[in-house]
């Protein structure tokens, strides 16, 4: 028996395990709600837990997709970034696989000698930990720039309007960002 | 020392769950996007606001004035005397749960203190302690709980984490209204100098110069003006926007952001061909040129100054009644409060529609028309002339607007108007528009920068249905009827579905508007050009 097919029987356990921990990271009072509520336009946040992390797991025994892992963690990180988490709290979660598998399965791991797969498959996890983290510093750079947007929203049309009134007027330079607004 | 080096997995087992603590004990962490500045003192005093001060929400010493406790203490009295709901609210809770996960902020956030039913149970607790017999005696085994600095810093972050939509009190089968709840605990903080700057400075300005931004009357009459000389761009039709006209029928009052931001200004415009396609006598007031009633989310003083200026405006002018657009929460002050704190507008005529007769005899007390009712009304009797398929490169769904649904019952009129005008509609799931609508996650004054990151968090039910019908339906627009929504949905939306553009009821009335005497119009009021070919927008929309 190789590593992977110990996983995909596994899948539902170790998943399981795995959203657990996740949800373990919200405030205690809250988890109950998280878990249980499955209507997904109810409770986003177990839904978004509940498929993802099995998406996630299943392409990490398949084929490690990199184009639906991506997706995935970014799904998962694009909530965490903006709860109140630091940085290394938001992306950690994927972390979590390794002393799950261990430990969940560290007698069948031993039966069949599979460390040397087991390493690799942590590998492949410290490979998707940083993935996450480029999730996590692509949805920072995502508010940083809608932030911007929003203050030029806020008062576009005062401002074209000045622009207009000011191009009336003759040696007379416009508010640049007037051309930049977002509008249409 | 390198066995004291933890490995990465025994790093994360490190319980990031937030300790399991009663919810009694009071500590909050003002953390990074997640509270609102406090307000500014010059405002304060413009607003003879007691203790202003200059003090910020993350400062360990908030300055409180000598005595605050009992200055809260007699003002809670007061208003349990003054407000039979007030004390109602306070004792008839059942803790049930039916409300707990009901609000955007738990939801959103998973912070069990913005479970509605422990958001009053902040205010409740002190109330239990300092007027009931049982908390009187056994403080905290009856549920009671002394008013600390730690218990005020509480409030202050939690009821500045409501956004007083209401959603909650749907569930709530005694129909305790927590946002109430939470405005009585925001004038309770108002009166020891308590408040946050978005509400504090649009009230001030608001009653200054009448809009929420300072805009004084001739920079307002400036952006009408210009908003005609554009519209005569698009359209080809030069439209009248009567201002300050005495004698005029009807006065017209929408929220200012319509006329400066955007995406809200696309609906001004609608506005605009909409009274003068049908040739509506009215006029706009520079003084009464708000609806946004900031007043709202600070006490029941503030916003009866500032809803009498939009009847003091309708007075001066000598019109007959009024008509308001596309605004939140200036509905709920009108549709609950107005009557109570200002009326009986009865210098003001029972409104009928001068094109159809129809006489709105919900309004007879307020005297104020929703434009979504107005305009339905038009509609259903064939007095305009409409082209939805001017509006096919939109595929829209509609968000209920927390204040016209909830607080006025508007569910069928703008979805008429909307499919009147739009030949691709698609709603959202079931529970989360009408009555169970998720709210924008941004309105009661927390729509602000540096609370961003909460109103991403509350946004996010809302969002969540957003997406869906984007990935089902391939939905590009979120029509609403609130300036908030069409100030915070864009950026919420570019977090969560970006592609998704924000828009208004009557923008998308103005496009599929065929006017008198209009040019080929080959473009949408954004400047969208048509296809040639049936009709279809750009493929970068
Ligand atoms: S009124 Fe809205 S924001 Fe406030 S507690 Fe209820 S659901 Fe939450
Ligand atoms: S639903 Fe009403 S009675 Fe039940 S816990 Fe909430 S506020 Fe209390």
């Amino acid at each position: 028996m190789t590593l992977q097919e110990l996983l995909t029987k596994n899948r539902e356990r170790v998943v399981e395990k795995w959203r657990q921990g996740i949800i373990d990271t919200y405030p205690a009072d809250g988890r109950e709600f998280l878990r249980q509520q499955d209507d997904r336009f109810a409770n986003p946040i177990g839904y978004v837990v509940r498929e993802e992390t099995d998406r996630l797991f299943e392409h990490f025994v398949k084929d490690m997709d990199p184009e639906a892992t991506r997706s995935s963690l970014d799904k998962l990180i694009r909530i965490r970034a903006v709860q109140d988490f630091l940085p290394s709290e938001a992306v950690s979660f994927v972390l979590l696989l390794k002393p799950i598998i261990r430990k969940l399965l560290a007698e069948e791991i031993k039966a069949h000698a599979l460390h040397d797969e087991l390493q690799a498959t942590e590998d492949a996890i410290d490979g998707m930990q940083l993935m996450a983290l480029d999730s996590y510093t692509m949805c920072r750079d995502r508010i940083s720039e809608i932030k911007v947007n929003d203050a030029r929203r806020s008062t576009a049309k005062l401002i074209e309007r000045l622009n207009a009134r000011l191009a009336e007027s003759p040696a007379s330079n416009s508010f640049n960002n007037a051309d930049r607004d977002n509008d249409r | 020392m390198a066995e004291d080096v933890k490995k990465p997995e025994e790093l994360i087992q490190i319980d990031y769950g937030p300790p399991k603590r009663s919810w009694m004990d009071p500590t909050v962490k003002f953390e990074r996007g997640s509270y609102n500045y406090a307000a500014v003192k010059e405002n304060q005093e413009y607003l003879s606001l007691p203790y202003p001060r200059k003090w910020q929400p993350y400062e360990d010493d908030w300055q409180l004035p000598d005595g605050w406790e009992e200055i809260i203490f007699k003002g809670f009295k007061e208003r349990l005397e003054k407000y039979r709901s007030l004390r109602i609210f306070m004792d008839i809770c059942v803790r049930c749960g039916a409300c707990a996960d009901k609000c955007h902020f738990f939801i959103g956030s998973g912070d069990p203190k913005n479970m509605p039913v422990l958001r009053a149970e902040l205010l409740r607790s002190v109330y239990r302690n300092d007027f009931t017999t049982a908390g009187k005696v056994l403080g905290k085994f009856a549920g009671g709980r002394k008013l600390t600095v730690g218990v005020l810093k509480e409030w202050f972050y939690y009821f500045y984490q409501c956004t007083e939509c209401r959603r909650c009190s749907v569930f709530c089968p005694y129909g305790i209204d927590t946002a109430e709840i939470t405005m009585m605990a925001r004038e309770l903080m108002n009166l020891i100098g308590i408040s946050i700057e978005w509400i504090g400075t649009p009230v001030a300005n608001c009653f200054r110069t009448g809009n929420h931004l300072g805009i004084q009357p001739h920079g307002f009459k400036d952006s009408i003006d210009f908003a005609v000389d554009e519209l005569e761009e698009l359209t080809g039709v030069r439209v009248e926007a009567p201002i300050n006209k005495k004698g005029a029928e009807i006065l017209f009052v929408a929220p200012s952001a319509d006329y400066f931001a955007s995406p809200h200004y696309y609906t001004l415009l609608g506005y605009l061909q909409l009274f003068h396609e049908i040739g509506l006598d009215y006029t706009w007031s520079s003084y009464a040129s708000e609806g946004g009633n900031f007043g709202l989310f600070h006490s029941a003083e503030m916003m009866k100054r500032l809803n009498s200026k939009i009847y003091m405006e309708a007075k001066r002018l000598g019109v007959k009644w009024i008509i308001g657009g596309e605004c939140g929460h200036m509905w709920r002050v009108v549709h609950q409060y107005m009557d109570t704190l200002n009326g009986p507008a009865d210098f003001l005529e029972e409104p009928v529609s001068p094109f159809t007769g129809t006489r709105f005899e919900n309004t007879r007390a307020t005297k104020m028309v929703h434009i979504s009712e107005f305009t339905a009304d038009l509609i259903h009797h064939n007095k305009l002339k409409l082209d939805p398929s001017r509006n096919d490169h939109w595929r829209v769904t509609y968000h209920d607007s927390c204040n016209p649904v909830r607080a006025m019952g508007l569910l069928e009129e703008p979805r008429y108007v909307i499919n009147s005008v739009c030949n691709n509609f698609h709603e959202m799931p079931e529970n989360t528009i009408r009555e169970q609508t998720f709210c924008c996650g941004s309105g009661a004054g927390l729509g602000t920068d540096e609370n961003f990151e909460m109103r991403m968090r509350g946004g996010l039910p809302r969002a969540n249905a957003v997406q869906y019908v984007h990935d089902t339906h391939d939905v590009n627009i979120l029509l609403c009827m609130c300036a908030i929504d069409k100030a915070t949905l864009p950026p919420l939306l570019e977090y969560w579905v970006p592609g998704v553009e924000v828009g208004g009821v009557h923008e998308m009335v103005g496009n599929a508007l065929i006017m008198k005497g209009q040019h080929d119009r080959p473009t949408d009021l954004r400047g969208i050009p048509y296809k040639q070919d049936g009709r279809e927008g750009d493929d970068n929309v």
